[in-house]
Order: C-alpha cells, then structure tokens, then sequence
C-alpha cells in the first residue's frame, strides 16, 4: 500500500475523505475511471492483520477515542468504530447482509427515494461479493461457541442463518486466521492506489469552504500542519458520526445531524459445562432470524478482558464466574432501533462531537425480549447461567428468570448497551423535510458534494450494514459518472497529442507552474516566448499520482504526458512530435527521502534519457535548471560565483547537479540540439513548498537560526525573476551553449533576509513576530556539515541537517553575464517577493 | 478494582498495574473534549473524597476501605458517579484481563471443574 509521507497536495481533482467501507469503493471506483483522487484517512495506516484482534494494542491503534465513543442519552450507549485506513472494515465481523426487501419499500416511500429496488442493487452486490470473496465457512470448522448456540436455536425449531463473512478461505489454513478477512486494507484500498489514487493516513478534515453552491477547498490538519487542497468534487466518506459533523462544523446543515439511528445492543455471558475456550475462535456465526426486524440475536467476540468488562456492571457478585471463562461464551442480542439521535461538533472545539441517541420505549422492550429469547437459546444449548450487561441484574439462573424479562422489561437506565453500527445521519432521498442528498448522494444545494457512507441510509437496515453501504456507494458513482461530462487533461504515457511548442518537465511543481504561465502569457515584459500571435502549446511531463488540477487552471488546451523521467519509454512519447520545439527541463530532486542515490537516479540518469529522447525527437534546444550547489560556497562574503568559476561540488545533490550540467555540454557538443543552462539560486515565491512555509513560520516564532552574525550573503530568486531568464535563455540565439546565473538583483545577507521576512508579516500583514531570535554560533554550522558528510556518506540523507549545514556559509552569484547577453532585469525586490510569498500563503489558508 | 485472580508474582503484577493505569489513562484522555474535564475532575473527586470520610485519600486508603468506597460510588444515587466507577472499572479489567502477562498466567491454570488447560 502507498505510504504518502509528502507533503499533502494542494489541488485535486477528487478529493475522498475516510477510507472505511464507503470512502474507499469510491476511491478505487473513481480512480480506476481516470480520476485524479486523493483519499484523506484520519487515523493511521496502521497493518490491522498484523495486530491481535480486540487486543490492548488493536483497540488503542485501530478504534476511534481507544475503543469507546460515548452517545449521551439514558442509557449512554458506546459507540465501537474502526478510525484507521480501512476504516471499521479493519475491526468489524466482516459480516455480510444484503438489504432486506423491506427496507425498499420503505425508504421509497418515505425518503422518496428514487430509482432504488432490488434489481437495481442487486448488481452491485454481486460484484461486491467477488471483490470481497464473500463467503460461508466450512462446516468442519465450527467453532464450539457457534455450535452450541446452534444447537439451542435448533431444539427452539427457531428460524436462524449462517452470515457469510468477507473473507478469503486458504487450503490447510483458518477461516479466521490473520490476513484473510477482506477487509479494505486488502481490497479496495490496493486496488485505488494501484489505479492512481493518492492516500494520506493521520489527515483530518477540518471543514469545508464554500461559496454559493460550491465547496472551494478543505482544510485538513496532518502532523501539525494545516493545509487547504482545493477539490474539484469532495465525497465525504467518514461514517455517520464524523462526516456529519464535518458538515455542520463547516456550515452545512440542512437535515444533517438530525436523524442519527444505530442498531443498540445488549449483551450477555453464557457458562456451559463443557470447556468451549471462545477466546481461541472468531465469533459465532449464526443469528437468528425468528424475531426479526425488531429483535437480532447471535454471537459476539469473547476474550477474558471482555469478558470481565461485562461482568464489572456487578462485579461484587459476578466476579467469581471468571474462574470458569474458559466455559464461557459471548452473545448478544440487539434491536433495529426506532430512535434517532443527533449529532453536533461542540462550538469553539477543533474536533469534538457530541452525539445524542433517545431510547424509546419500543427499544426497551425488544432489548428486554430478546434478553429473554436470548437466554432461552443459551440454556437450551446447555448453559447453566447467563450473565447479562444489566446492573444490578447479576445472573439469569434458569428459564423463568429469563422469560421474566418479556414480562417486565429491564429499566433503559440498568442496561449497559452498546453498538457498533450507526448510520442516516445524513440520509438520502427526495424527501425535503428528512433528506440531506439526493437520490444519489449529492447534498442538497451544493453542485459538487457527496457524501457516500452509511449517513446516507434513510433508516435501520436491521442487518449488518457493510454490505449495504457499499453497494450504494457503487450505484451512486454511476449515477455520477453518468451525470458528469468526462474532462480529463491527463493522457496516458503513449498517447501524446498536438505538435508542441514548448515540452516542460517538473510541472505541475513550484517553478514548472510559474514557468507555464509565463509561456502562456508572458512575464516581466517578455513577450510570449514563441513570438507568434497564436497561442504557445505546451506539452507537460507529469509524474504518476501528482493531481495537475492547477496545470488545469492555467489551461485548459496543456498536454499532461505522465511519465518517469527514469523511463525512456516514457520520455519518448513525451518527447513525440516535437521537432523544433524547446525542451525546459526544469524537474529535479533537491531533497529525497532517504537515499542520496535518488539524486543520481533523478537528475544525472533521467537528464541522459531525456536528452537522449530529445535528440531523437528533433528537439531544437534544452534549457536546463540547474543550481548553485555545483559550485559549492564562495570562500568569503564578498565574492561572487559567475560563469567562470569551477565547480566544487557540495555533497550529492551538488555532484549530481554538477554530472547533470556535464550531460548538457555533452550534448552541446555532439551538435545534435542546442543547450543552455540556466542556474538559480535559492528560490522564493508563490507555489512554495511546505519547507518555504516552514521557514516564514520558524522567523515568526523566532526559532530560525541565525549562524554567527548573519552577515553571510546569500542569493535568492523570486520565481518570476527565474522565468524571465528561462524564457530568454529559450529565445536568445546568442544563449545556445551558454551557462548563466539568474538571480534577484543583488545577493542579501542572512541578516537582511530574516529581518525583511519579518517585517513584511509585521507591517504587511499584521502578524505578531517573537521578538526572540536563534542565535547560535557558526560552529554549529560546521558540526551540521561534518554530520551530513557522514550521513551523506553513508548514502542516507536528512533535510534539515543538509540545509542548516549550509546556513552559515556564503552562496551568492553574479547576473552580469545574464543582462548582457539575455537582457535579464530582474524586476522583482525581496521586499516584494516576499510580500507575494506569504499574500500566497495566506490565501491558501497555511499557517504560519 | 483489580482481582487477586490469577497469582503473579510482583514483579510482574507490579509492571502489569503500570499497564492498566496507563491504559485507563489513555481511554480518559481519548474520550471527547466535553467529557474529558468532567472525568478529570471526577476522578479527582473519587481520590480526595475519602479525607472526609476516613481522613486520608483513596490511594492511602485499607483494602477493605477502598472496596466499601468503590461500592459506595458504585451503587450511588447520582448517576455520574456509577458511570465514573462503571468506566474505570470495566475499562481496567478489559485492560487486566486481556494483558499478555495475565493471559499467560491464565492459561496455565487449569479450569474451575478441574478440567486440563
């Protein structure tokens, strides 16, 4: 599974948010259809194969607030939801039910909804149930605790079913073993990253912007951070609970949060005589139909902690029945639940939710009754006590005490309930008084909203409700497929389009997006590049997974080639068609996530491919990014690099930068395509990265660190500055075999950076600066060199350390050569470039 | 809360205690804004409270005095102090029971009818 540890994007297409059994069958649906997806996963991405089911540790990692979401009422009820990548899929049965025919009929006729039937479903089910290998268990496989509630069923003459499970049965192995349950971490969520989709673990939505009908973008919070991805289309996927909240915390109300209905359950304790060890089983496998909808009855999870937590409501005189809990089963018996609940985000909280449920009388009573034809089961399987979940009701010793309870039902405030199921928080239909969405799952005034989770079932279905979820979640992403006009900019690697004028490699990144634009429309005084009056097509190399929704912004007539600068394949086609064109080659990797060999991978051998395609193709000139790191520091504060100088590389990055630059001349030399490399220093701008962010964040709170007395000079260059250079460098003739540094006017001193940055957030933008600074001596600076040359040596690579390492040096370049022979003026100041920079952020929503 | 059954030694009670704390610990800490003071405050209630009954905190408190007071919240009339009791409790023998170390001691000990583990 794809473990996103990047930065989170801020443009997609689709943006999914949880990744449970709703959230991902749309993921995978919607990005094996060609969309660009991203799913945003609150909890971890944590293996749940890999974690003993309903230990400590399961209930810590896998389930939302350690296992227990409290929904206020009387009884409180606890509430048991999967929050991890999968979702409640991780934790649960794996249960599965098709929706009942009774439930068709009923929400067409009071949620109106339409074009919803059993035929129409039933496709969807199927499919579902290959996807997730649905299936019974094999009878030779019965564990005791299914076989004695079995047996009692059976002497009753009681209706009852064997649940088929989403699991896959391995030759020799265990139904049950670890890894077999289908849940989304083995189906649907491999399946919507193979296709393309992005998924980002321990990322919350915060809330939803919108404007007259259309959501904007969310605000998600990860490891601190809070970024705002604008989304074409947002499905909300987080479950009852959550994805309603989320709606309200965001403004969007209307019928959502109203209607909340769960399924609540009352369990209790069976003793038999003989050992039945349930702890080394999965639950029972039957449950009885006799009494339904109102009443289900069947097996529930049993280990000893279990066990006891049911026991404690009268632990001074149940205590002693955990000596025998290896004879000792689970069940449970729970109602379709005619109350509703609500749900509202707590105000001036980030996240809390307060969750209501009224137990009506009629809940009462069926909870009561099937306690009672629950007990009538265990003691005809041979129990001799059961212990139910009521206070100060400690045992049922024989079948009067239990049918007692038909007769008088237990009080609502003695009963321990729980459930694990809650859905229409949000339902669907055309009904206006009850209904949130559409038919389909579009929110009611909102053109590009969905929710696609249980929130949308119009009421109880009775029966387990994953199977039901997930079939209209499918249903409704054809009815969205259908109703939306197919758009996509993307093209598949081998189906490139167009004669292009111009090929861009690294776009949709921070210089690749400010470099389209200034061939599209021009910068800083440059004419449109190409010099012709109609328009410049350009050609873009995207990689796999990376959203080019704001490629899409700038045009709707680029042509987005994904592609692997490591592939030559791929390079081929995206280098089709293209004789004369120009090539900025403006992709590379400055920081990898590990190893340093990455460097070589991405800018020494994917520049050989690509000028090997180039050359093929009948490219007319590269222009090649390249960097100051080739060159290494300047040995005092007052000199200058400048196209003389020697290369002196600074650790892998500058080696490969500098292998890089040799491939160019290498080119140049060959007489086969013309080159000109272009060198800029350290960037700035709109489009920056998080670590740009970070760093106006750092001057903020006064933690950036000032090595010695700042007084090192460094060059900087806005991104629009870079564009002018690129586009000359592209049309000069006098540029073709050139290099030349491309810079910001004049080099500043740490010093001047720092305090620029700071007073633009203070005079500019009324930000509150600490007054503190981070002074630290320049020997720090040597101690973060001699670090990173080992770590580097030793093939790893860590950011920070890298670029502290070079914090107290002097990095700083001449732009003479470029304004004579390009006519390079850089137009915009520090001041000013910052002053866009963080107007940038701030319309992005980052904080800083 | 925590029974006596099954033996460990005290070394390994000790570190399984540790465990169970930390874990009741975190099931309060994970609970919703809105409930955790009110549990914060609660527990802090259930621990000093016993000065004015017995002079001196809960964590000082007998044995036998810890139980009487256990109780006493247990069956209260005011339900707030039953759900602290119910939640503390229950959640520190989920945490007791299913302990890896409990566990192990618990297999080895034959069953109540003298039936073979």
């Amino acid at each position: 599974m794809s473990r996103e540890t990047s930065s989170l994007p801020t443009r997609v297409d689709v943006l999914v948010i949880g990744s449970g059994a709703g959230g991902a069958a749309t993921a995978a649906t919607l990005a094996d259809r060609g969309s660009e997806v991203v799913i945003l996963e609150e909890g971890p991405d944590t293996d749940s194969s890999a974690i003993a089911t309903n230990s400590p540790e399961a209930i810590a990692t896998l389930y939302r607030n350690a296992g227990l979401t409290p929904i206020v009422g009387t009884p409180n009820i606890a509430y048991v939801e999967g929050s991890c990548v999968g979702g409640s899929t991780e934790v649960n049965s794996a249960f599965w039910h098709r929706l009942p025919a009774d439930s068709y009929r009923r929400w067409q006729d009071q949620a109106r909804i339409v074009d919803l039937s059993q035929e129409t479903l039933e496709p969807y089910f199927d499919q579902l149930e290959r996807d997730l290998s649905v299936s019974y268990l094999g009878s030779d496989e019965l564990p005791p605790s299914s076989r004695l509630f079995k047996s009692g069923i059976e002497k009753l003459r009681w209706e009852y079913t064997e649940v088929p499970r989403c699991q896959r049965n391995q030759p020799g192995k265990s139904a049950f073993a670890a890894g077999n349950k289908q849940s989304m971490q083995r189906t649907y969520i491999p399946r919507a990253v193979d296709a393309g989709a992005r998924l980002f673990a321990n990322s919350k939505a915060l809330r939803l912007e919108h404007e007259n009908g259309r959501v904007k973008a969310a605000m998600v919070a990860r490891a601190g951070d809070q970024t705002r991805i604008v989304a074409d289309t947002i499905f909300v996927c987080g479950g009852a609970v959550q994805s309603a909240a989320l709606l309200r915390r965001s403004g969007i109300t209307r019928n959502i949060g109203n209607n909340l209905c769960i399924h609540p359950m009352l369990k209790a304790a069976a003793v038999f005589e003989d050992l039945v060890n349930a702890q080394d089983d999965a639950l029972p496998i039957f449950q009885v139909k006799e009494f339904w909808p109102d009443i289900a009855i069947g097996g529930s999870v049993f280990t000893p902690g279990f066990l006891a937590m049911l026991l404690a409501d009268n632990w001074d005189q149940s205590e002693s029945a955990m000596q025998d809990w290896r004879r000792t089963a689970l069940y449970y018996t729970a109602t379709r639940g005619t109350g509703r609940g609500t749900i509202r985000p707590i105000p001036g909280t980030r996240d809390s939710v307060l969750v209501r449920y009224r137990l009506t009388e009629q809940d009462r009573i069926n909870l009561s009754r099937g306690l009672a034809h629950m007990s009538e089961i265990l003691f005809a399987s041979g129990a001799t006590k059961v212990f139910p979940s009521l206070r100060s009701y400690p045992a049922i010793q024989n079948l009067d005490d239990a049918r007692a309870f038909e007769r008088t039902p237990a009080p609502a405030a003695a009963m321990s309930l729980s459930t694990v199921h809650a859905f229409s928080s949000c339902p669907m239909g055309e009904n206006p008084a009850v209904s949130a969405t559409n038919s389909f799952g579009k929110v009611v005034g909102y053109e590009n909203l969905y929710i696609n989770d249980a929130s949308l079932l119009p009421d109880s279905p009775g029966v387990n409700p994953q199977g039901t979820i997930m079939a209209i979640a499918l249903r409704n992403l054809d009815h969205f497929a259908d109703a939306k006009p197919k758009r996509s900019l993307r093209n598949r690697a081998g189906s490139a389009s167009s004669k292009p004028d111009a090929l861009v490699t690294g776009a949709p990144g921070w210089l690749g997006s400010s470099l389209i634009a200034a061939l599209l429309n021009g910068v800083q005084g440059v004419e449109r590049w190409n010099g012709r009056e109609d328009a410049v097509q350009i050609r873009c190399l995207t990689q796999a997974n990376v959203p080019i929704a704001q490629l899409q912004e700038l045009s709707a007539d680029l042509d987005c080639i994904e592609g692997d600068l490591c592939s030559p394949d791929d390079l081929r086609t995206f280098c089709k068609d293209a004789e004369g064109a120009v090539l900025f080659h403006v992709a590379g990797l400055i920081h990898p996530r590990l190893r340093t060999i990455e460097h070589d991978h991405v800018n020494i051998e994917g520049t050989e491919n690509l000028v090997r395609a180039a050359i093929d193709a009948g490219v007319r000139r590269i222009v090649a990014v390249s960097s100051n790191s080739p060159f290494g520091f300047n040995p005092s504060s007052e000199h200058r690099f400048d196209e003389n100088s020697p290369y002196n590389p600074y650790m892998s990055y500058g080696r490969s930068k500098q292998r890089m630059e040799v491939v160019i001349a290498d080119a140049q030399d060959s007489g086969k395509i013309e080159t000109v490399v272009i060198r800029p220093p350290w960037f700035y701008g709109p489009y920056q990265p998080p670590r740009q962010t970070l760093f106006f964040r750092m001057i903020r709170d006064g933690r950036f660190p000032v090595l010695g007395d700042g007084s090192q000079m460094r060059s900087m260059a806005y991104v629009d500055n870079i564009c002018q250079g690129l586009v000359l460098a592209a049309r000069s003739e006098r540029a073709n075999g050139e290099a030349y540094w491309i810079a910001d006017e004049r080099p500043y001193s740490i010093r001047e950076i720092v305090d620029t940055v700071r007073e633009v957030l203070e005079q500019e933008f009324a930000m509150a600066c600490s007054e503190r600074e981070l002074n630290l001596p320049r020997a720090i600076g040597d101690i973060a060199r001699a670090t990173d040359a080992a770590v580097q040596a030793a093939g790893y690579y860590h950011q920070k350390i890298h670029v502290l390492s070079e914090m107290g040096q002097t990095i700083a370049c001449s732009i003479d050569k470029a304004r004579r022979e390009l006519g390079y003026a850089p137009q915009v100041s520090l001041r000013d470039g910052m002053v866009a920079s963080v107007r940038w952020c701030r319309e992005q929503g980052l904080e800083l | 809360m925590l029974p006596p059954y099954p033996q460990l030694d005290t070394a390994t009670r000790t570190g399984v205690e540790h465990d169970v704390f930390r874990h009741v610990h975190r099931q309060v800490e994970a609970m919703p804004a809105f409930l955790r003071l009110p549990l914060r405050v609660g527990l802090l209630g259930f621990g000093l409270l016993p000065i004015l009954r017995y002079g001196r905190p809960f964590r000082s408190l007998s044995g036998t005095h810890r139980k009487t007071w256990i109780e006493l919240w247990s069956h209260a009339p005011v339900p707030p102090m039953r759900d602290l009791v119910k939640l503390v409790r229950s959640t520190s023998l989920l945490a007791y029971f299913d302990h890896p170390e409990v566990r192990r001691s618990l297999d080895t000990i034959p069953d109540n009818t003298g039936h073979p583990s």
